[in-house]
């Protein structure tokens, strides 16, 4: 599905993702973890096209995401930045049909009744359908991540790249967004990378987590191990706690001081 | 419940509505003139135009045809092209409060009219029409400019030529002064004669001129209306949902350039038509550019029309340049555009 071989790059003489190489199937939830600076948004944008390597390649379902036409990736990947400000007083269903542009090119590609078919899908597995007519900049934050869910969704795309889709979000509404990329990546074999700084959120949804330290992979598996290594804790400059819910298979996350570490 | 959204019924409908409302104002306002013998306002009869044109001319009809319908119809190609400009130009800075000249575009036109005006290029050249001449080349080289300032490698983005338009419009601002500052009483007064706009030396051969550019750039900025919501969410997000942020602000700019161009050569800059329409159009029919773009050109043709109209009956037989109204009527509403987005706190809008 996505293929990165020694992927660099580099702002003028500071380079920020290092011979990074990885492989993605389907149906993976992805977490890139690190700390500030690391190199996560960076590595997500080269995945998106929307940055072209230095050195090495990215492979996005054979296209090279920065040369592709962007209505033909589109219809591949769907990416949700970080920083989503409207300037002007769209509505949130206007917000979501977005995701249909990549399905019509000429004229004044008014959407269909099939694209509206699947925005209120979307919307429903997001819990935005109640929201549909009000303004997007009137909702909440935690509402908004949720209709730009809904738009990558109803974009029908086979790879979602998200950059912090929970940053400032409370826990239940943090949780929700995952509960729904979960719900739909499964439902749709599509696979999901999300960079993130809530361990705890990555411990109990991602199939797969990947540590980034100075713009390179230094850690790369299944939660708990990867959570639990001596990578992590040096990535982020304190140890880490991992443990298991009594009674579940919930793994959870406490950062704490170096030598109490695991 | 279906989604609220912009179908093509409601589109049809809002387009024969703004039109109709387009065509009715430009009526009425093409009859309407001074009354000569000292009342307030006449009014043509629209039947003894109609048999002039038909038939045998009449005073009426001579009226109507040569000096009533250009002036209407420049008046309305105008400020449907500054309107369309206006709300492309706000689309691609992300910024509700751009209007045409934000770029520049008017203080280039407006320096090589005046070096047009101090080198006497209008009068010995090619009569009046080298002065329209001139402003047009002028707005097409600032662009150029911009562009080429603006530009960071593949993309454009607003912040830089934002930058890259106020910094050319400063220098061309000061240059403009610099003439003026040369020149004698009688091009100093032909050139405040021309900042302040107006419609009514419009022949019809600049007409037509302007209103092919104009046609052709309104056709294109109607063709992007879909992606302009895309790129008005930001670069990265319209790539997201399949839309090339850089090349349609290339497109776009360019098209909606050349619109202010041509306006600009046979009206001057007329101020605040491109501002405030797509605004109060926004409040009627949504934030979706493919309603909105040419909604707002139609409100912006009959805003204008009328506006030119109100300059030249107002204090007849003294005529107004239809700058001054536009301003005087757009400046109060900027102050309640700015004070609301102040309250809003997002003045520019991400």
């Amino acid at each position: 599905m996505l293929t990165a071989s020694g992927v660099s790059f580099s702002y003028a003489d500071r380079t920020v993702v290092r011979d990074v190489s990885l492989d993605l199937g389907k149906r993976e939830l992805v977490c890139i973890v690190g700390a500030n600076g690391a190199g996560k948004t960076t590595l997500l944008k080269l995945f998106a096209g929307l940055l072209a390597p230095a050195a090495g390649s990215v492979r996005c379902f054979d296209l090279d995401p920065a040369t592709t036409l962007r209505h033909v990736l589109a219809r591949k990947l769907s990416y949700l930045p970080q920083d989503y400000r409207l300037a002007f007083p769209f509505s949130v269903s206007e917000v979501v049909l977005m995701g249909r542009y990549a399905y019509h090119r000429r004229g004044l590609g008014l959407e269909s009744a099939a694209d509206v078919d699947a925005a209120e899908r979307a919307m429903e597995r997001c819990d935005v359908r109640h929201l549909a007519d009000r303004r997007f900049d009137a909702v909440s934050g935690g509402e908004q991540r949720r209709a730009l869910l809904a738009q990558a969704f109803c974009q029908r795309s086979e790879l979602v790249l998200l950059d912090e889709p929970t940053a400032s979000l409370d826990p239940a509404h943090a949780m929700a967004v995952f509960e729904a990329l979960v719900a739909e990546t499964r439902e749709r074999d599509a696979s999901a990378v999300a960079v993130t700084h809530d361990l705890n959120l990555a411990a109990r949804y991602a199939s797969r987590v990947i540590v980034l330290d100075a713009g390179a992979v230094v850690a790369d598996g299944p939660p708990r191990q990867v959570l639990a290594s001596a990578a992590t804790a040096a990535a982020f400059h304190v140890g880490m706690h991992v443990g298991t819910l009594s009674g579940s298979d919930t793994v959870f996350v406490v950062p704490g001081p170096t030598e109490a570490s695991e | 419940m279906s989604l609220q959204r912009l179908t093509l019924r409601r589109l049809i409908v809002a387009l024969i509505a703004a039109l109709l409302a387009m065509v009715a104002i430009m009526l009425v306002c093409s009859l309407l003139g001074a009354d000569m013998s000292g009342g307030k306002f006449s009014f043509l009869s629209i039947t003894d135009v109609w048999h002039g044109i038909t038939g045998h001319e009449t005073g009426a009809s001579r009226i109507y045809v040569f000096a009533r319908l250009p002036r209407v119809l420049a008046a309305a190609v105008v400020g449907a092209g500054l309107a369309g400009a206006g709300c492309a130009f706000q689309a691609v800075l992300r910024n509700p409060l751009a209007e045409p000249y934000t770029l520049g575009v008017s203080s280039g036109a407006s320096l090589a009219a005046v070096l047009a005006i101090r080198f006497g290029a209008d009068s010995t050249l090619l009569g009046g029409s080298a002065l329209s001449l001139a402003s047009l080349g002028g707005a097409g080289l600032t662009v150029y400019l911009v562009w080429r300032l603006g530009k960071i490698g593949n993309t454009l983005p607003p912040a830089t030529l934002l930058l890259a338009g106020i910094t050319v419009a400063t220098f061309c601002s000061a240059a403009t002064m610099f003439i003026q500052h040369t020149s004698s009483f009688v091009e100093l007064s032909r050139m405040i004669y021309w900042f302040m706009g107006g419609l009514d030396l419009t022949s019809y051969g600049e007409l037509g001129r302007a209103s092919l550019l104009i046609g052709i750039g309104v056709i294109v900025l109607v063709l992007y209306g879909r992606d302009l919501n895309a790129v008005s969410t930001g670069a990265d997000a319209a790539a997201s949902v399949g839309v090339n942020a850089s090349r349609t602000i290339t497109v776009v700019f360019a098209a909606a350039s050349v619109i202010v161009g041509a306006a600009i050569s046979i009206a001057g800059p007329i101020g605040f038509i491109g501002l405030l329409t797509p605004h109060a159009m926004r409040a009627m029919v949504g934030a979706d550019h493919r309603a909105l773009l040419p909604v707002s050109m139609a409100a912006g043709a009959a805003l204008l029309v009328v506006c030119d109209t109100i300059a030249r009956v107002a204090f007849f037989p003294n005529e107004l340049p239809v700058g001054i109204v536009t301003a005087l009527i757009g400046a109060p509403f900027f102050v309640y555009l700015l004070l609301r987005e102040k309250s809003r706190g997002q003045l520019w809008g991400g």
